[in-house]
């Protein structure tokens, strides 16, 4: 088996990305992978209602081979091309790369900024670690042929571990939660951070459920709620700073969006808008009124709570549907890691977005065009 | 029956007794002239056989030891003893002596701390009813000495109680080696055993009753190489470590032809490709997280491995390296596969 050329073979002077990027979608305990020729794809998700996605971009890793085989099964003729899909245990995986660096003096997780509001990343590097002494660690992930597994090797000095998880065959069944790009009626983008306070605040208060709602015309321009808990019901506005809109007429603010959610952010500020957002955009078909609200079971929403901490920014997108996007941007380069990394790998800022969908409460009175999402 | 001494090593002491007592609830301490004895025999899982010089934990001038047979066995609660070693953690002097209250025999620690206060006396009493009057020199912080006496009860054990006890013995191992950092090898080991806890738990309960903790299967060869592993239905993991050392066995004990004839020497032999050349053994998960304990005294230690049967731990003390009586021995049973 050794001698064959794997069909995939992914090195990393840097587990502890993957690892980051991987616990965010933590919650379930296997995840399903599909290795492409521009990264591989880890996605989790529970009884269709949440998912959570990770694209690990092949720019993360100091080298990526991708060898599809010539031979190809019938299954893989509509693209023309083959990309192995297998499940494997993502808490096995997780476990393997946290022996990474396990007798690390410092905490990995410890945060290094300890003023800032941000929980902040991860500490690729800080003063207690020495970049120098990762040298000689790599951590290679390798897939030989199909049906094969799907093997972890991590190298420091003297230690070679490697673990080889058994992939499962993927049931066919396996879906994305259809996000309608053509009819997001709501792009809201800002500092992951203060999602994550505001989702543990309400989170206290141990709710069943949480509200989103969104308006570009009145206070509160943002606010999420938690209710249904034994407790009352608690909820964060995102206000408006005092200073910025003293003088400023209100004014209705409408954007057509853009149909790609992407790096438009900061093209303009909406003068209606909380000001902790970057961008925010809410354009309510005419049948809402001028205000989005949309619930979400607040159990389902905690499960990206780990993405959130970890994530520099979030885009928060709803769809006509009802169906809830948080797009988590994980920015790696801010640490000093990547500027030594040897072999000149890609000192480019290394980025990895991290994908959660949700598929909304059925309100019981306008249940309308909801009901059929999932048929 | 007398027995006292100062304690000159506290940490270490301290350290031991922790790890110690991760092993079992009760320690047979044997105190001899110049030499102490810790004992611990589980009814399951590993057995551990001390042997520290007096110097190693006590000061040799104080110590007092008299008996009729020149020997005092003890049996210990382990835990206890260490729970009042911690008290005395930046003690200026420590002493236990042997002692009595009623009928019951103790282990007296009576430790002397000194510590600053806070306040503005010695007792941290605040003056009030006297305001301005304070002498300059009572405001500031002062010493103030702390008597602390621990009273661990032990039992006196008779000669016929532990004429039974011997340590285990075992056939010439077939692999030794110089472990790794115990840290590092203990925090791979307890992934390990996450990793086939977790995998068992979520695969359901197809084993039933088989509660008990996974079993991790640890093997070496006498090329410098070590290997953990663990295997469940969703994965096979293992880590490898080499460039370690086979510590070459003393000359002035074994004749040239007794080391030749050493099943150690038969393993040498074989190419550290042949899976023949590694001597296996399979341990029990968490007794191995505990045995590793001992970590924290950051000691040399060379394993032994009896392939199938046992490995035997040889735990040596930080500058007792060369010593030959300061010595913690951990036998440690193979399962069957």
């Amino acid at each position: 088996m050794a001698d064959a050329e794997p069909i995939f073979t992914a090195v990393s002077s840097n587990a502890h990305h993957l690892y980051t990027s991987l616990q965010c979608i933590g919650f379930a305990p296997k995840a399903t992978v599909q290795i492409t020729s521009d990264g591989i794809r880890f996605s989790a998700e529970e009884s269709r209602v949440v998912q959570g996605l990770v694209f690990l971009d092949k720019a993360l890793f100091t080298s990526y081979t991708f060898n599809p085989p010539n031979t190809r099964n019938e299954e893989d003729q509509e693209n023309n091309s083959y990309n192995p899909c297998f499940v494997v245990s993502l808490s096995a995986l997780l476990e393997t790369l946290k022996i990474f660096g396990v007798n690390d003096s410092s905490a990995p997780n410890a945060p290094n900024r300890a003023t800032s509001v941000q929980p902040s990343n991860p500490a690729t590097s800080s003063a207690f670690t020495t970049p120098a002494l990762l040298l000689d660690r790599s951590c290679t992930l390798q897939y030989f042929q199909d049906g094969s597994p799907l093997s972890i090797t991590l190298t420091e000095t003297g230690v070679k571990t490697t673990c080889e998880l058994t992939t499962y065959e993927a049931d066919g069944g396996e879906m994305d939660i259809p996000l309608q790009r053509d009819a997001i009626i709501m792009k809201i983008i800002m500092r992951s951070a203060w999602l994550h306070n505001a989702v543990t605040e309400l989170g206290a208060t141990s709710p069943t459920a949480l509200k989103i709602s969104a308006s570009a015309q009145e206070e509160p321009f943002l606010a999420l709620s938690g209710s249904g808990g034994p407790f009352s019901e608690s909820t964060v506005e995102f206000s408006v700073e005092q200073g910025s809109s003293t003088n400023a007429a209100p004014q209705p603010y409408h954007k057509v969006l853009a149909d790609d959610g992407t790096s438009r952010a900061r093209a303009k500020r909406a003068k209606l808008a909380p000001t902790v957002t970057e961008t925010f955009l809410v354009s309510p078909p005419s049948s809402m009124g001028s205000r989005i609200t949309q619930s979400y079971r607040f159990a389902l929403i905690q499960k990206a709570t780990r993405a959130m901490a970890a994530a520099n920014k979030v885009s928060i997108r709803g769809d006509r549907q009802g169906v809830l996007s948080l797009q988590f941007m994980i920015d790696f380069d801010n640490g000093a890691t990547g500027n030594v990394r040897p072999g000149g790998g890609s000192i480019c800022s290394a980025v990895t977005f991290v994908d959660f969908r949700f598929v909304p409460l059925l309100d019981e009175e306008d249940g309308e065009g909801v009901g059929n999402l999932l048929e | 029956m007398r027995f006292r001494s100062q304690l000159t090593n506290i940490a270490t002491f301290t350290k031991l007794t922790a790890s110690l007592s991760s092993l079992g609830k009760v320690c047979w301490m044997r105190l001899e002239d110049g030499v102490v004895r810790f004992t611990i025999i589980p009814d399951q899982g590993t057995q551990v056989w001390a042997q520290l010089p007096v110097d190693a934990i006590f000061e040799e001038n104080t110590y007092f030891l008299e008996a009729n047979s020149g020997v005092v066995n003890l049996e210990v609660p382990v835990g206890a003893l260490h729970r009042a070693l911690r008290s005395a953690a930046g003690a200026t002097t420590a002493q236990i002596r042997l002692t009595k209250k009623g009928n019951i025999p103790l282990l007296a620690l009576t430790v002397l701390a000194s510590s600053w206060t806070a306040g503005s006396n010695a007792l941290g009493v605040t003056d009030a009813d006297r305001p301005g009057q304070g002498p300059p020199e009572r405001s500031g912080p002062r010493e103030r000495e702390t008597l602390i006496v621990q009273e661990i009860p032990v039992k006196v054990l008779h000669e016929s109680a532990i004429d039974g006890l011997h340590e285990p013995r075992c056939r010439d191992p077939d692999v030794h080696i110089i472990l790794p950092s115990l840290i590092q090898l203990k925090s791979i080991s307890e992934r390990f055993t996450k990793l086939a806890t977790d995998a068992t738990a979520t695969s359901g309960s197809v084993t039933g009753l088989g509660a008990s903790s996974p079993r991790l299967e640890l093997s070496a060869n006498m090329h410098g190489s070590l290997r953990l592993a663990i295997a469940t239905d969703s994965l096979r993991i293992s880590s490898v470590w080499t460039d370690l050392v086979n510590p070459p066995l003393d000359p002035g004990q074994l004749s040239q032809t007794e080391i030749e004839q050493l099943p150690s020497e038969r393993m040498r032999a074989l190419s550290d490709n042949d899976e023949a050349a590694w001597a296996k053994v399979r341990i029990d998960g968490k007794d191995w997280g505990r045995v590793l304990s001992v970590g924290r005294l950051s000691p040399k230690v060379v394993a032994c491995f009896v392939h199938e049967t046992a490995l035997i731990l040889y735990v040596y003390l930080p500058g007792s390296w060369n010593g030959e009586d300061s010595c913690l021995t951990y036998y440690i049973n193979s399962y069957a596969a």
